[in-house]
């Protein structure tokens, strides 16, 4: 074809494409990360004896997922784009030239294998060669990376995790170096929060538009559930500038694919005790000619939950770990006895590619997966659970509700509580217990359609389409909440375009457009305190620049219980209820405001929440390979990430966290890699990287319409008789209505002062790492990565103490507000070694130190004052050393031995002598007292005649331990958890038979928290921490492991054994 | 470089080492410091002059007072409990207003010393808090005992007897400005409205005699008092039940701009007096000045013996909003005015100032007179 036609047909499809994209992106709702999901074969055929290159030679790389043919060109100089993920056998012939061969070409997402030949002229026989790089995919030493990163791929999946079937997605991912399982068991990598990570699986973006339900400190959208993985690639800090929005890393998930010839893999499993079924089942093919390939996976699973030794009750394990999901709930989610009790799974995946047009160059991939988890909540059972709204003492509302412990109800409580307290959705009084108990449905939807063209021989141009729909359900009574349907979409188009330029160049360039819809109904009937408490308080943050109101000038118990005067609350009693409360409080002002307009009685209303914003993120990126010459290699390329809040425009009424409608940001990248030698490789990268922030973090806006039974009440402030004035943004308004008047108390309830505070916005992180990687004679391999990242303006959620739960002493925070006056600094270092052998000892052993400071303390959670002190803090969560050791002994009579070890230097934890905290409207450093902190918490005390001032207390007594000086300076002891594989097949058979025992060692007891049972001033007075728990009731209780300042509580999951059978063809 | 075959076996062995442990490994050394040797406990009587009726009627009783310190000056105890043995002479009389089980003993306990009158902090909705018991900590008795803490959340911090003990419900002594440091904001948010006098006084005849003041120091709150119980002792003679004379009602002339003159008469025998005047909390309004005095505020005059007048300052109220101090008393304020004299340095071994372990607080006769005024009353013009 000559070479103008050739060019004009190449524009025509490349116009047709970008049409096609533009059309996409138009009707579509949604779009995600750049990312082919293929590798690329390069290299130059030279001749052996003058080393001149060799045209016209035809290149073949061949495996299970298909054939790849391309020719030399006149240098000599071949590509192969778009080529699947596996490992292939490569060959070269040409007319008069001896041919050759090699295998172990392996082709990794993103990857660029080099392989140069050398043929000789009129030799008959085949020449196999080794391949320079014949490393295995997932070794540590990958020379021709050019951009810092960690694969594990098939059988290294395997021994990782022990078995093949292990959905365990946090099993994996702590395997690989710069992953670490932080307290709460969420994967962090280097130390960055999960929401600034980016996690793709098969090219989709797999996280959603808001926090997960499960686990709210991340958002991912399978549940961590794996199921069709062929590989994980793992891009720690800066990586490269074809993906964005990747903040401190990004996961990337592979797909398997149909291969030739067809396969099956079936997976049964049992375990007792607790109770595990598991059904597995794998089915792969692809036609001879490779052009139609398909993968279908399917995994069932059924688990029980068992936490604590066997037998062990819920009540008295305590809580586990910290999870900022509990803040400004009034009781602790995290506690076991609410912990998940059990999990369903149905989880399908398929992934069909058809491979068409005049020598296989062009393709398209349907991929779907569709995953669906039940989970019932209430691990110590709902029998006797009663609703948040009241019930337990049989018409009277719970202590946890209304006044102090053990003190009787007054009829004014009992009436509140009875007839004011909004009711949850099925309940018939305030009294009812769960009919039910809590649990979460999840429901996970992802397809993709991609098209990849070959345009020349040089150039491949991808164009990608997918949605992924998030809906979670999840029913809380005993805490008044329910959210459905919670999650959101993502709809993705992109377009990628990869061209070899001559021998030295790779250019990429992309274009990627995601929407972003956030789902986030949620309904709360536990908010009605905006309508008991004084509105004075409520409104406290938006009138003093955001400061919540000190401990002491807030009601320790929210509760309905007194009458406090311009709180709504005795307007909406009836004349004969108000006589109830007369006689109880000498009330002066009008009763019942409400009945004269709705006669009859009126409850609070149920808070319903919305979205705030959708958003459009997009990105472009250019990039370009560059080989020098067989030693250096870089990276260079430009990367622009960027992103939209769509929000609705009402001036009277802005969302309640106020964000930055439009951001963007040019990240350059840059990667040099250098191998001095075939056995060792030197890598240094730079990165900066944008971590877009979650539609969510704009919050959600309180429902109008929730109020609009009282749109037409006049608005109402019974301390003045007159209308109330604390409407609008800055609370200074007249309100329109008694409708206007709820809903304004409820969202400055909800945001405080938020919605005036600076605007909200992504933070940037600068990354820089420097590898060396070492291949020993033997396979093996070694990688040792030192890095360092710094985040700028990290959004942080602050919260203040506003009150404490009786019934378990742990502090209630005030609403939430964020920040992006967080900072982030993190140093450390990377291990990895591997070593693979299909017969004998293979390992993986990945090691990570981490130093990591930021603004969170641990064990509590973050105030405003420490973060406008700009203290840092030992990032709480994390573990400064993580090690994750694999390795499996493998016999040639089919036993395959596999213990793995995940091993953690322990977590910090500590109250700290020090804490900040607003005095006198000056945010400080002082010593953390029970004047400035609940004092079921406080590590000291002061002297109540003289107590000091708030910078310099006198500190009269402690808790007998010795406090380092700021939050999280004790190290918790190290802790390893080692579960072992044995499984065997006998040789040529189809069938295994495996056991897998984990924790072997039993080990349960978790990290150190805080006793707030430990309330006793032992240096002077209480000699020895036996007090007891003043909070503690049925439920709650945790007896036992009480009697230090720090309980520690035996609720891991313990010693268990799984039994499977797999057949596989 | 040759294998590294070794490296899995020695990483396993280390990761397999540091496995197992239990609950007292993990937890953090604890040691606890033994209040009875660490401490010093003080105590002394004297005769108490209670004027009440505008001065007209005139009761003796028991005035007492104890300090129980650290070394650094500071409460030796945050939770104790406390129990007066009298001469046995003496016997506690009964009195409604009193769990009355030291009613004919010569004995007074927590039973008395829990006053249920001195206005404990509500919960914010009308509701009071659970209520700290009485100890004895610093400077003089109180419901200061941190046992409430659990409970309520947050400190218990000093509230006043309504003095006297046993009697009608009378009047509450806080140290407050200008004679004692200023009351910062964030302490008066929390209800700490002034310091510890030291003294209380008990309305009921005192006999002459050794009194004996013992303090046991319980291992846990919901532990009771028996003979194994860690004790602190100290006791102290009645020499001389000559009482101080009465100390007339102070008369208040308000100034016009927040403060003004306190007309006093110091009793004779006393060394010292003080001044009280207590400003009543107003209505809500936006006069900045009201608006500063959210919580009823203390303020307290040192009174020479010779002194005929006292001067409170104009400007010793809570910051307003602009930072500047409010008026003393604001316009329409209600007030009262009334005042302790005393033969012994009740001043000087008050805090914040005075840090000692072992601070005077009895006369060179071993006493603790003490001889306290009623009350007069106005609203700040």
């Amino acid at each position: 074809m000559p070479a103008t036609s050739s060019l004009c047909e190449t524009l025509k499809k490349t116009a047709a494409f970008v049409l096609a994209l533009i059309l996409a992106l138009c009707f579509a709702r949604h779009a995600g990360l750049a990312q082919t999901g293929t590798g690329v074969i390069r290299g130059t055929v030279t001749e052996a004896k003058t080393k001149a290159p060799l045209a016209d030679v035809r290149v073949v790389a061949s495996s299970g997922s298909g054939t790849y043919r391309v020719q030399t060109n006149a240098r000599g100089e071949y590509t192969m784009l778009g080529v699947l993920p596996d490992t292939y056998v490569l060959s070269f012939t040409r007319e008069n030239y001896g041919p050759v061969s090699t295998a172990g070409i392996t082709v990794l997402v993103g990857t660029v294998q080099v392989f140069d030949a050398a043929m000789t002229l009129n030799l008959r026989t085949i020449v196999s060669i080794r391949s320079k790089t014949h490393t295995s995919a997932g070794s540590a030493f990958q020379p021709n990376m050019t951009t810092d990163n960690y694969t594990v791929t098939g059988n290294q999946i395997t021994m990782v995790q022990g078995k093949q079937f292990n959905p365990d997605e946090n099993q994996l991912l702590r395997s690989i170096p710069s992953v670490t399982i932080d307290k709460s068991g969420t994967v962090s990598i280097r130390g960055g929060f999960a929401f600034e990570a980016g996690y793709e699986f098969e090219g989709i973006d797999y996280t959603t538009p808001t926090p997960n339900l499960q686990n709210t400190l991340q958002n991912i959208g399978n549940f961590n559930l794996l199921n069709g993985v062929g590989s994980v690639q793992l891009i720690p800090g800066g990586g490269d500038a074809t993906h964005g929005n990747t903040g401190t890393g990004l996961v990337i998930l592979t797909a398997k694919h149909g291969t030739y010839p067809a396969s099956y893999h079936l997976d049964l499993e049992a375990g007792y005790q607790p109770e595990h079924h598991q059904l597995g089942a794998e089915w792969s093919w692809a036609n001879k000619s490779g052009r139609l390939s398909n993968y279908f996976g399917y995994l069932g699973v059924n688990e029980q939950f068992q936490y604590g030794y066997r037998g062990m009750a819920a009540n008295v394990l305590g809580s586990r770990g910290t999870n900022a999901a509990s803040l400004g709930s009034l009781i602790d989610p995290n506690l076991v006895y609410y912990s998940p009790m059990n999990l369903h799974s149905n989880d399908f995946v398929d992934n069909l590619i058809y491979r068409f047009g005049r020598n296989n160059h062009e393709y398209l991939q349907l991929f779907g997966q569709s995953q669906a988890v039940n989970q019932t909540l209430d691990y110590g059972g709902s029998e006797n659970l009663f609703y948040s709204s009241g019930g337990g003492l049989q018409g009277q509302c719970s202590q946890s509700i209304v006044g102090i412990i053990d003190a009787p109800n007054t009829p004014a409580q009992d009436l509140a509580c009875q007839s004011l307290i909004p009711l949850y959705p099925a309940q018939k009084t305030t009294s009812s217990y769960v009919g039910q108990p809590d649990h979460l449905n999840n429901s996970w939807k992802t397809f993709k359609v991609q098209y990849g063209n070959n345009l020349n021989s040089n150039t491949l141009l991808t164009l990608k389409f997918y949605r992924a729909f998030a809906k979670q359900d999840q029913q809380l009574p005993a805490f008044g909440i329910f959210a459905s349907p919670y999650g959101g979409t993502r709809t993705n188009g992109s377009l990628d375009v990869t061209s070899a330029i001559g021998s030295k160049h790779l250019i990429k360039a992309g274009l990627t457009y995601t929407f972003s819809q956030p789902q986030g109904e949620r309904f709360d009937v536990t908010s009605y305190t905006a309508f008991t408490a004084d509105p004075a308080f409520i409104v406290y943050p938006l009138l003093h620049n955001g400061q919540a109101p000190p401990i002491g000038t807030t009601p320790p118990n929210f509760n309905p219980a007194g009458f406090i005067p311009g709180a709504p609350e005795i307007d909406f009693l009836t004349p004969q209820q108000c006589a109830v409360y007369q006689q109880q409080f000498a009330i002066s002002q009008k009763c019942g405001y409400l009945y004269s307009y709705l006669p009859g009685a009126q409850r609070f209303p149920a808070e319903r929440d919305l979205p705030t914003a959708s958003q459009q993120v997009y990105g472009a990126y250019l990039q370009d390979d560059v080989t020098f010459n067989s030693r250096w290699r870089s990276e260079i390329g430009i990367r622009l990430d960027g992103y939209n809040f769509i929000v609705p425009q009402d001036p009277s009424n802005p969302p309640g966290i106020n964000g930055l409608q439009h951001q963007r940001l040019y990240e350059p990248h840059l990667n040099i890699t250098y191998a001095p030698d075939a056995q060792d490789v030197i890598r240094a990268g730079y990165g900066r990287t944008l971590s877009i922030p979650l539609p969510s973090q704009l919050g959600a806006n309180v429902e109008r319409n929730s109020y609009a039974a009282f749109a037409n009440v006049p608005s109402f402030n019974n301390a003045t008789g007159l209308p109330a004035t604390y409407c609008g943004v800055r609370a200074n308004q007249l309100c329109t209505s008694y409708a206007d008047q709820l809903y304004w108390l409820t969202r400055d309830y909800h945001f405080g002062g938020q919605a005036l505070s600076a605007a909200l916005y992504g933070a940037t992180f600068t990354n820089y790492d420097l590898s060396w990687a070492h291949q020993f004679r033997d396979g093996a391999a070694i990688k040792v990565t030192p890095f360092y990242r710094q985040g700028y303006n990290v959004i942080e959620q602050t919260a203040q103490i506003v009150g404490f739960n009786t019934q378990t002493g742990l502090p209630i925070y005030g609403d939430q507000s964020y920040s992006n006056l967080g900072q982030q600094k993190a140093t450390g270092v990377e291990f990895l070694y591997t070593k693979e052998r299909a017969i004998g000892l293979s390992a993986q052993i990945g090691a990570t130190y981490i130093n990591q400071f930021g603004n969170e303390p641990p064990g509590t959670y973050l105030t405003p004052a420490a973060l406008a002190a700009g203290e840092l803090y030992r990032s709480p969560d994390l573990s400064p050393f993580q090690l994750n050791i694999a390795f499996q002994q493998q016999t040639r009579t089919g036993w395959r031995i596999n213990p793995v070890i995940a091993l953690n230097a322990g977590y910090p934890y500590g109250a700290g002598y020090y804490t900040a905290i607003y005095c006198n409207g000056h945010a400080v450093l002082v010593p953390t007292t029970d004047l400035n902190s609940i004092f079921s918490t406080a590590p000291n005390y002061v002297d109540p005649q003289n107590p000091g001032t708030c910078t310099n207390p006198n500190i009269a007594a402690g808790r007998g331990n010795k406090e380092p000086a700021l939050p999280g300076g004790l190290l918790s002891s190290p802790q390893a958890q080692i579960d072992v594989t044995v499984e065997y097949q006998h040789p040529g058979t189809p069938s295994l038979f495996g056991m897998q025992i984990k924790n072997l060692l039993n080990r349960v007891w978790n990290v150190p928290i805080q006793n707030t049972c430990y309330g006793v001033p032992v240096v002077t007075g209480v000699s020895s921490g036996t007090s007891p728990c003043t909070f503690s009731q049925p439920q709650y209780g945790n007896s036992g492991w009480t009697g230090y300042p720090y309980a520690v509580y035996p609720n891991q999951q313990p010693l268990t054994f799984y039994f499977y059978y797999q057949v596989r063809r | 470089m040759t294998s590294a075959r070794y490296i899995v076996p020695a990483i396993a062995a280390i990761a397999i080492a540091g496995c197992g442990g239990s609950n007292a490994a993990y937890q953090p050394t604890v040691s606890a410091v033994s209040p009875v040797g660490s401490n010093k406990l003080q105590f002394a009587v004297g005769i108490a002059t209670i004027a009440s009726n505008g001065g007209g009627t005139i009761t003796y009783g028991l005035n007492t007072v104890e300090t129980l310190r650290q070394k650094n000056g500071l409460s030796g105890s945050l939770f104790n409990v406390p129990i007066i043995t009298l001469p046995t002479t003496m016997t506690v009389p009964g009195n409604p207003l009193y769990i009355d089980n030291d009613a004919g003993t010569n004995r007074i306990t927590q039973n008395t010393l829990n006053e249920p009158n001195i206005g404990l902090p509500t919960n914010g909705t009308g509701v009071p808090l659970a209520n700290p018991t009485a100890g004895a900590f610093g400077y003089g008795f109180c419901e200061c005992n941190s046992n409430s803490g659990p409970i309520n959340g947050f400190a218990p911090l000093f509230i006043a007897y309504a003095l006297p003990l046993i009697g009608q419900p009378g009047l509450q002594y806080f140290g407050g400005p200008p004679a004692f440091a200023p009351i910062s904001p964030d302490l008066a948010a929390q209800n700490f409205s002034g310091y510890s006098i030291g003294f209380t006084d008990i309305a009921m005849p005192a006999a002459l005699g050794s009194y004996r003041l013992d303090v046991a120091f319980p291992p846990s709150y919901g532990t009771s008092v028996n003979s194994d119980t860690p004790t602190l002792s100290a006791t102290t003679q009645l020499v001389s039940t000559q009482p101080l004379a009465a100390f007339a009602t102070p008369a208040f002339t308000a100034d016009g701009n927040g403060g003004g003159t306190i007309g006093i008469a110091v009793p004779a025998g006393a060394t010292e007096a003080l001044v009280f005047v207590k400003v009543l909390t107003a209505a809500p309004s936006q006069d900045p000045c009201t608006a500063a005095h959210s919580t009823t505020q203390y303020f307290t005059v040192n009174v020479a013996p010779n002194s005929t007048t006292a001067t409170l300052p104009d400007s010793l109220g809570q910051p307003m909003s602009d930072g500047k101090a409010a008026r003393t008393i604001c316009s329409g304020e209600s007030y009262e005015v009334y005042a302790a004299a005393f033969d012994y340095p009740a001043f000087e071994a008050s805090y914040p100032a005075n840090l000692q372990q072992t601070p005077v607080i009895s006369a060179a006769s071993g006493q603790a007179d003490v001889s306290t005024s009623d009350v007069a009353g106005g609203q700040y013009p």
